[in-house]
């Protein structure tokens, strides 16, 4: 390698690290001469209040340039949300928007779960219950679709199965998942439908055909059949991700685009891409948010656009938007999703009670409401939620697990401060540690240690610009007293809430 | 965020992510934020090398995030940070066209962001830090251009070459031209 580029090299180096050593073949004294001119053309950090000013600046000047400002419609003025967020300074993040992908590709996959914004960050527990709700609630469905008078019918009142398109005649031998493809290509979505019942009727864990059939009866304004279809899916998609769900799924991608490319005002090609997206490869729902604009009375786009742009403001809109347009519907993602995107426990809590009140045989709702109610300090409401969701989730042999409340900590930290939380923990419980804000805003880093005081757990982290959030499923070898270390970063107040699984 | 420098083996990434950003932008300029905050303090740092005072530097950056944002869709692909930089080395060109400026690199305006706190250490970088400003006007204004890319902006070779129209290999030529001319200044004077 030339000298020019160990400079170069070196320089780049020194950008990302001002203590980087330089590359092996470059003498001493250049590298001493590179690193002092480095250092010397550094300048303080920009203010956020010159970022702040500038970026006020340069957007007013290109509005006024006419910038295209066309957003979502939930501004109660009339004006740009976006915009009036933006000027408020609270600018969109990068991780926000890393998954940003307006015409997906199958080579543009994530090989990975894409990281939580940051926001979601602050409702860690909740999300995890809902993430887990998605699931339960696929495979209670299933389970029901499978053996509707066993199980766990025995013990709680079922609701009932969705209804479903009566099945024509089903040839065992016809690739109905290459005839739904045609039919929606020519737009022939009766036929595609048809086609995917056909599809479940041979396989009814097919997960591509729960999805395509789900979206297209969404469409028809069959939203419970969406609901039912879509959990479906989503409980394979986590089981088996690559090649059993997500691919059959992908493949119907190009299809759909050139479908599009025929037919840009059909909102049902949107909805079926929209659906994929966000429920495959998690990406931005480019389609979703396209449909609010095209058919702004179907809730779809709203609630599957919901969490994107990551924002309190922007989610509760579409959300409370969504549950306008279809009040009625026993999609229980409306709820919960609302559960989630509250801004604290206490606001929180009714979307929980409704959600448990349209479906009160969901066991995660239980367990996410008592999440909620162990924030709010009722622990003899927790308890009660606990046990439910304990009984019904054993029912159906899904988490043979039963909760135990371990402890709750109102903290208040301090700059650079470290709390020590012991607290007692039986051997063999499965222990989970989240936190909860109040006030502040950097996340604290967490940290277990065991009787003996050695480090058992650091925590999950989203990636290295993010700090961490919280710890799942720590096995204890030994009863004893454990001790929580909460290393803050900022002035904050928070509780944090260590609850233990049992067998 | 971290701004900073953005590793060589992220950098795909980062830049496949910022393209999707700089698509998303083209139907909502709105999505343009988190490029913005990546990018304003190297485009500001830049802008701080090369024109005359922080209140110049602030109205220059604010003119390429103008044009920046007006222009999201002559975004043909490629490297981002390239395509900002081009914005800005144009800005500054016509910023130096308009009124020609009085370049003094040895004003305060450049705090040095010096990690110690030993008076002695910072009083040592702060003469090093005005004599290597001081050999920087001894420099050609193409060359003060392509310091201030590199080190300033945080460009890569190939980025920097894509803003000047050279190749990569003849910006790492002249880069390494510069040390060597800027190095032997310092020798000269004994302060090598």
């Amino acid at each position: 390698m030339s000298e020019a580029e160990l400079i170069d090299r070196y320089i780049d180096a020194l950008k990302r690290d001002a203590k980087a050593l330089p590359p092996a073949g470059l003498d001493a004294g250049t590298a001493d001469f590179v690193r002092a001119l480095v250092l010397s053309q550094q300048a303080k950090t920009p203010s956020s209040h010159l970022q702040d000013r500038v970026w006020h600046k340069a957007l007013t000047q290109a509005e006024t340039s006419g910038g295209n400002f066309s957003t979502c419609k939930t501004s109660s003025n009339g004006s740009s949300q976006h915009v009036s967020h933006l000027k408020s300074g609270e600018r969109l993040q990068m991780d926000d928007v890393r998954m940003l992908m307006p015409e997906p590709t199958l080579s543009s996959i994530p090989a990975t779960r894409p990281p939580q914004p940051r926001y979601l960050l602050q409702y860690t527990a909740t999300i995890a219950a809902v993430l887990l709700v998605l699931v339960v609630a696929g495979s209670l469905l299933i389970q029901m679709a499978k053996t509707p008078s066993t199980g766990y019918l025995a013990l709680v009142e079922a609701t009932e199965e969705p209804t479903i398109e009566p099945t024509p005649v089903c040839n065992g031998s016809t690739d109905y998942m290459a005839q739904g493809e045609d039919s929606i290509a020519s737009g022939d979505y009766a036929a595609a439908l048809s086609a995917y019942n056909c599809a479940l009727e041979l396989d009814s864990t097919n997960p591509a055909a729960h999805l395509l059939r789900g979206a297209l009866a969404g469409a028809n304004g069959d939203y419970d059949q969406l609901g039912y279809d879509y959990y479906t899916f989503i409980i394979h998609n986590d089981v088996n991700v690559t090649d059993y769900t997500r691919k059959p799924v992908l493949e119907i991608l190009p299809t759909l685009k050139t479908a599009i490319e025929a037919r840009p005002d059909d909102v049902v090609l949107y909805q079926l891409r929209g659906l994929i997206i966000t429920s495959t490869i998690l990406d931005t729902p480019i389609d979703m948010i396209r449909l609010m604009d095209i058919a702004p009375d179907n809730p779809i786009g709203y609630l599957f656009s919901h969490n994107w742009p990551y924002t309190y403001d922007f989610s509760d809109a579409k959300l409370q938007k969504a549950i306008e347009l279809a009040p009625d519907s026993a999609l229980l993602d409306f709820w919960l999703s609302r559960g989630i995107t509250a801004q604290n426990a206490a606001e929180a809590k009714p979307y929980f009670d409704r959600a448990i009140q349209a479906n009160p045989t969901h066991p995660f709702a239980y367990q996410a409401r008592g999440i909620i109610n162990a924030l709010l300090g009722d622990m003899t409401a927790a308890a009660n939620d606990f046990y439910h969701h304990t009984q019904l989730s054993q029912a159906y042999d899904l988490v043979q697990n039963s909760l135990v409340i371990g402890e709750r900590f109102d903290l208040k930290t301090a700059v650079e401060g470290v709390s020590r939380l012991p607290f007692n923990a039986r051997k063999g419980q499965s222990l989970n540690v989240n936190f909860f804000y109040n006030t502040g805003r950097f996340p604290p880093t967490l940290i277990v240690l065991d009787p003996q005081g050695n480090v058992m757990a650091v925590p999950y982290k989203v990636e290295d610009t993010s700090e961490a959030t919280h710890i799942e499923q720590l096995i204890i070898p030994e009863s004893g007293v454990y001790t929580l270390l909460v290393k803050s970063n900022s002035d904050s107040s928070m509780t944090i809430l260590v609850t233990g699984t049992t067998k | 965020m971290g701004v900073g420098m953005i590793a060589p083996d992220h950098e795909d990434h980062n830049n496949r992510d910022e393209i999707r950003i700089m698509q998303a932008s083209r139907a909502d300029l709105s999505y343009f934020a988190p490029l913005y905050d990546r990018y304003f303090p190297r485009i500001y740092h830049y802008c701080l090398r090369r024109v005359e005072s922080e209140e110049a530097a602030e109205d220059l950056t604010s003119v390429i995030f103008t044009r920046a944002l007006t222009g999201v869709q002559d975004f043909a692909g490629g490297s981002v940070a390239a395509w900002l930089f081009r914005i800005a080395h144009n800005m500054v060109a016509n910023h130096y066209r308009s009124r020609r400026p009085s370049i003094s690199f040895d004003q305060s305006d450049f705090e040095l962001a010096s990690e110690s706190n030993e008076p002695i250490e910072a009083v040592i970088l702060a003469e090093q830090q005005r004599t290597l400003n001081d050999l920087m006007s001894s420099l050609s204004d193409e060359q003060r251009e392509l310091l201030a890319l590199k080190i300033a902006g945080g460009l890569t070779a190939e980025d920097i070459a894509t803003v000047l129209g050279k190749s990569a290999g003849a910006v790492r030529v002249e880069l390494h031209r510069i040390i060597k001319r800027m190095r032997t200044l310092c020798e000269e004077r004994g302060l090598a």
